[in-house]
């Protein structure tokens, strides 16, 4: 397996920032991601998606020879598929130890911890049983993989249905679902895997960690709980931590997690028994891929997110610096620095004579046609260009991450700036020419 | 059956708070730079130390700041009650090899071997609960007497909880199998520190504190036990310590 590789400014600024109480996506340290499920057609399928961790969650079941040891107990196997898919580091075909972690730790969550009534699944003792398989597939490895795999696979497991089965003594016959009810499965708690990312020594704790977060971070956590505060499986990763207080502390904060993650699935599950029950047309996994948008299938460029609070604050901080030299600049720009510049029938622009500063584009040379044959037209026409602009709208470019080349560039309207205008750092002023 | 009696006892006679019988040896091979051989109740493991040497397989693999360490975990076909197929290479024995890592790295002064290597393998000869315990604390002798530095001992213990309220400490097979939730700590007992953390099945959150308490307490106890037996083993091989002589 290849290693995620960071850089080392990239875990610096991460870290500093977590130890200023921030995140890069601007959520608080016990935040999560958004969080939906969308069940398929079919019992016991769903996508969940955390954020950009997208994970398929399948359950199948067939009839088998149960093990010697527990002859009268049903068989449930987890399977975790982490392949190149999911992220670029990971390679296909071989096991890697991330997928045998997962696997293991889902294992314990739901098989050992008896979540699932194994007894219920017995067909003929010592010689039939039900054995439920559920397959994960991971779609995308944006940290917390464990978190999304547990949700995934608790909500596909609550979500299937066996086929009813009769004995006839000699054999069974195992009734499709047009002539019997299938059954759901019998689940006596839902566990839930809470992830954390621990940095400093413990001091910072961070809930549903990125992939960035999670590489950085010294002490990775999993803690699988259930609805009922019962402790369901335990990991710990990367350097040793000081004090047993700090998992007894995470435990409890899981704990309530855990309790919001159940009864969303529960909610969720809820509702596509409601559709299924009002002979409405189920959705299907089509409808969480098929999307009517031109945005469908758009990513955020970059991952740095500031709150709103924060945002108003920088605005502030930088209108209060600049106001004083903001009136005479206005002035400047409204008057003899801009020109009209026809650009056909019926159209025109308003072109600034100013220099347009480097790295926010130069002035489209493509519309201004000055002598064209447009022009020679627009003299005909009835259209006559007054030098009067009746409504001007300002756009307003923050500049807030400095001259990178992702740079964040949020757009005010005017009526929440208060008629209030930006420092001379931001010298695009568009005014939109009306005839 | 509980998994333990209204008189305190456990079903193999022991207290809520006792070990199981350690023996242990170091140097039981010639061919490994170190070894040991080390039962705790019915459960038997060996450790084998090779290393630090030059890296194996590809060249790619060394680290320039610190020591790959490699470890296997392997459990013999005839040490559980049913045959096993094949001693390594299931998921359960990944997953121990990578908690085996784990814990020997946590206590390694890998920044002393750039560019080398050190493997640690270890055979469970009879599995009778607690194997991972008794490969850590197994590990931890074998890598004494292989003479590598160490920060200090790494000495796992389990611990359970009976009836929903007594913690017990270091547990059997049989308690596994009777339902009964298990902790596993991996702690460096000087200071304190937890190296790896693990447990199955389920109990109350309330719970964890007190469990892993004993578990640590476990550790502690276990620590004692390894440090005479690399004291009386120095003593036996003859090399001149002073202060221990004095002793």
């Amino acid at each position: 397996m290849k290693e995620l590789i960071v850089s080392t400014c990239e875990k610096n600024f991460i870290r500093q920032a977590v130890s200023q109480g921030k995140r890069l996506d601007g959520r608080k340290f016990d935040d999560l991601r958004k969080l939906d499920i969308k069940y398929g057609l079919e019992w016991g399928s769903c996508v969940t998606t955390l954020g950009s961790t997208k994970v398929v969650a399948q359950v199948s079941c067939d009839v088998q020879v149960p093990k010697t040891s527990r002859p009268n107990e049903g068989l449930l196997f987890i399977n975790v598929e982490l392949s190149g898919m999911a992220s670029v580091h990971f390679e296909s075909g071989k096991i890697n130890d991330a997928e045998v972690k997962i696997n293991r730790i889902l294992e314990k969550c739901f098989r050992e911890s008896k979540c699932i009534d194994l007894e219920a699944l017995c067909i003929v003792a010592e010689e039939k049983v039900w054995n439920v398989r559920v397959d994960l597939n991971i779609l995308n490895y944006e940290g917390n993989v464990v978190g999304c795999c547990s949700i995934a696979a608790l909500a596909a497991l609550a979500h299937f249905r066996h086929p009813d089965v009769t004995s006839t003594g000699e054999g069974i016959i195992i009734h499709s679902e047009a002539e019997r009810d299938a059954i759901p499965l019998t689940i006596h708690h839902y566990p839930v895997a809470v992830s954390f990312a621990l940095f400093d020594q413990g001091k910072h704790i961070i809930h549903d960690p990125t992939a960035l977060e999670e590489h950085v971070s010294d002490v990775q956590l999993v803690v699988c709980v259930n609805s009922y505060r019962e402790l369901c499986g335990l990991y710990l990763e990367g350097s040793s931590i000081k004090t047993v207080d700090l998992v007894v502390r995470c435990s409890s904060q899981a704990a309530k997690i855990a309790k919001r993650l159940v009864d969303y699935v529960r909610d969720t599950l809820q509702e596509d028994q409601n559709v299924r029950n009002s002979n409405m047309q189920v959705p299907g996994l089509v409808s969480c891929v098929n999307e009517d948008s031109l945005f469908a299938l758009s990513q955020e460029r970059l991952i740095i997110k500031l709150t709103d609070r924060e945002l108003q604050e920088k605005i502030k901080e930088l209108t209060t610096e600049t106001e004083e030299k903001l009136d005479v600049e206005m002035k400047d720009c409204s008057n003899e620095d801009m020109k009209i510049v026809s650009t056909g029938p019926s159209s025109a622009e308003l072109v600034s004579n100013l220099d347009v500063k480097v790295g926010l584009g130069d002035k489209n040379a493509w519309m201004v046609d000055e002598g064209g044959d447009y022009s020679s037209e627009s003299e005909n026409s009835e259209v006559e260009l007054v030098q009067e602009v009746s409504r001007h709208e300002k756009v307003i470019q923050l500049e807030l991450s400095g001259d990178s080349e992702e740079e964040e560039v949020t757009v005010l309207k005017p009526e929440n700036l208060e008629q209030r205008d930006l420092s001379q750092k931001l010298p695009k002023k568009k005014k939109s020419g009306k005839k | 059956m509980d998994l333990i009696s209204d008189q305190g006892l456990r079903v193999d006679g022991r207290r809520a708070g006792e070990l199981r019988r350690i023996r242990c040896k170091l140097g039981v091979y010639d061919q490994p730079d170190g070894s040991a051989y080390l039962e705790q109740g019915h459960t038997k493991v060996l450790a084998a130390v090779y290393g630090p040497h030059q890296i194996r397989g590809s060249r790619t693999k060394a680290l320039q700041d610190s020591v790959v360490i490699n470890c296997q975990y392997s459990m013999a076909t005839f040490s559980t009650g049913e045959r096993k197929k094949r001693p390594r290479g299931d998921r359960r024995s990944t997953e121990m090899t990578m908690l085996l890592k784990q814990a020997v790295s946590a206590v390694i002064k890998a920044e002393l071997y750039p560019r080398s290597q050190i493997d640690v393998f270890l055979e469970v000869l009879q599995a009778d609960g607690g194997n991972y315990c008794a490969c850590v604390n197994a590990a931890t002798l074998a890598l004494i007497d292989a003479g590598i530095p160490l920060r200090e001992y790494v000495v796992a213990c389990t611990a359970s909880l009976a009836n929903g309220k007594v913690p017990l400490v270091d547990i059997s097979h049989l308690e596994e199998t009777m339902g009964g939730p298990n902790l596993t700590v991996a702690a460096l007992p000087l200071s304190g520190q937890i190296a790896v953390m693990e447990m199955s099945q389920r109990f109350h959150i309330d719970h964890l504190e007190e469990v892993t308490q004993l578990a640590l307490q476990g550790c502690r106890d276990i620590y004692k036990i390894l440090d005479k037996a690399v004291k009386e083993h120095l003593l036996e091989t003859g090399d001149f310590f002073p202060q221990l002589e004095s002793n």
